[in-house]
């Protein structure tokens, strides 16, 4: 990462101007810092409404696709069931024995897909809320940035000023968790609890 | 006659995996993308059951039910919330507001199926 200015020693300076370069070197750390890590933020913030837009794109085509392959499968299904009752009767249980059994297994396989179909909602709320962090994380590094402009005001107790503003940015970080809750502590996408009041 | 069923979620899949459970055991599913459109559809047709998520656009479903029980045609109604919320602090406002059940996200069919006839009798 560039920071800007380098600190090279060039021999022995008196404290006041040691005070000096150490402030404008904070600064410039401080400027470096939010520039970069705004571009970064903005960056993830588009990476993230990217992805939302693929899952968003790729659920539409999948519960099409599955709607389809249903309604085809279920209509074979039930002629082959058809075609089983009206066989002649040696092999007749048996033929409808094996086409109860794949609807079974249709039914099983079917459940599983409408579970697993419901991944886009569970994650897209996931990344708007991780998307919220970002924008949270966005006004803590404004707060940085006034500090290296406010910074440049000899006047201040520049020790004392630093202070106050890292307990302020602490405090601003501690709120995006509290304030920033997820909707969403599932890791897997197996059935959720269900409760009746 | 079939019973009707409101479902109230602002994803569309969600809305169209709800919907194709329900259908496929005989019910009737009206779907509403937000609370506002929920709570409007909920007033304009005779609904038996209301189905909504919590977090969405406009209205979210824990206003949705306070809503819907302050209307005399809807205090018994039942309203399940199917929602990714899971805490117990959620749960509990869910059932002040007057949610007759809770489930988490993602459902499985044949278990929205199960409660469904369940709270319905």
């Amino acid at each position: 990462m560039n920071i800007g200015k380098s600190t090279v020693c060039t021999g022995p300076e008196n404290s006041a101007s040691q005070a000096d370069r150490a402030r404008t070197e904070i600064q410039e750390v401080l400027r470096c810092l939010t520039r970069t890590f705004a571009l970064q933020f903005r960056q993830a913030d588009l990476e993230l409404t990217q992805t939302q837009a693929l899952l968003k794109d790729a659920i539409e085509r999948l519960t099409a696709s599955f709607s389809n392959i249903h309604a085809h499968v279920g209509a074979q299904h039930k002629l082959a069931l058809t075609r089983a009752v009206r066989q002649e009767e040696r092999g007749r249980d048996e033929a409808i024995d094996q086409a109860l059994d794949i609807s079974i297994v249709l039914e099983q396989d079917i459940n599983a897909a409408i579970r697993s179909l419901q991944f886009q909602d569970i994650s897209t709320q996931l990344l708007e809320h991780a998307k919220r962090r970002l924008w949270a994380m966005g006004e803590v590094l404004a707060d940085i940035e006034t500090l290296a402009s406010e910074a440049q005001d000899e006047s201040l107790d520049f020790i004392d000023h630093l202070y106050r503003h890292k307990e302020a940015i602490l405090h601003k970080a501690s709120l995006i968790d509290e304030r920033n809750d997820s909707p969403v502590s599932q890791g897997h996408m197996e059935t959720g609890d269900i409760e009746l009041f | 006659m079939a019973k009707t069923i409101l479902a109230v979620d602002d994803s569309p899949s969600i809305r169209k995996m709800v919907s194709f459970t329900l259908k496929s055991a005989g019910y009737e599913v009206i779907e509403a993308s937000d609370g506002e459109e929920g709570l409007k559809k909920a007033k304009a047709m005779k609904i038996n059951l209301v189905l909504t998520d919590q977090n969405m656009p406009k209205m979210d479903g824990l206003t949705l039910i306070r809503s819907l029980r302050a209307l005399p045609e809807h205090v018994r109604t039942p309203i399940l919330m199917l929602t990714t919320e899971s805490s117990p602090e959620m749960k509990a406002q869910g059932k002040a507001a007057g949610a007759t059940g809770w489930m988490v996200k993602p459902f499985d069919p044949q278990k929205l199926i199960e409660v469904v006839q369940k709270v319905l009798g």
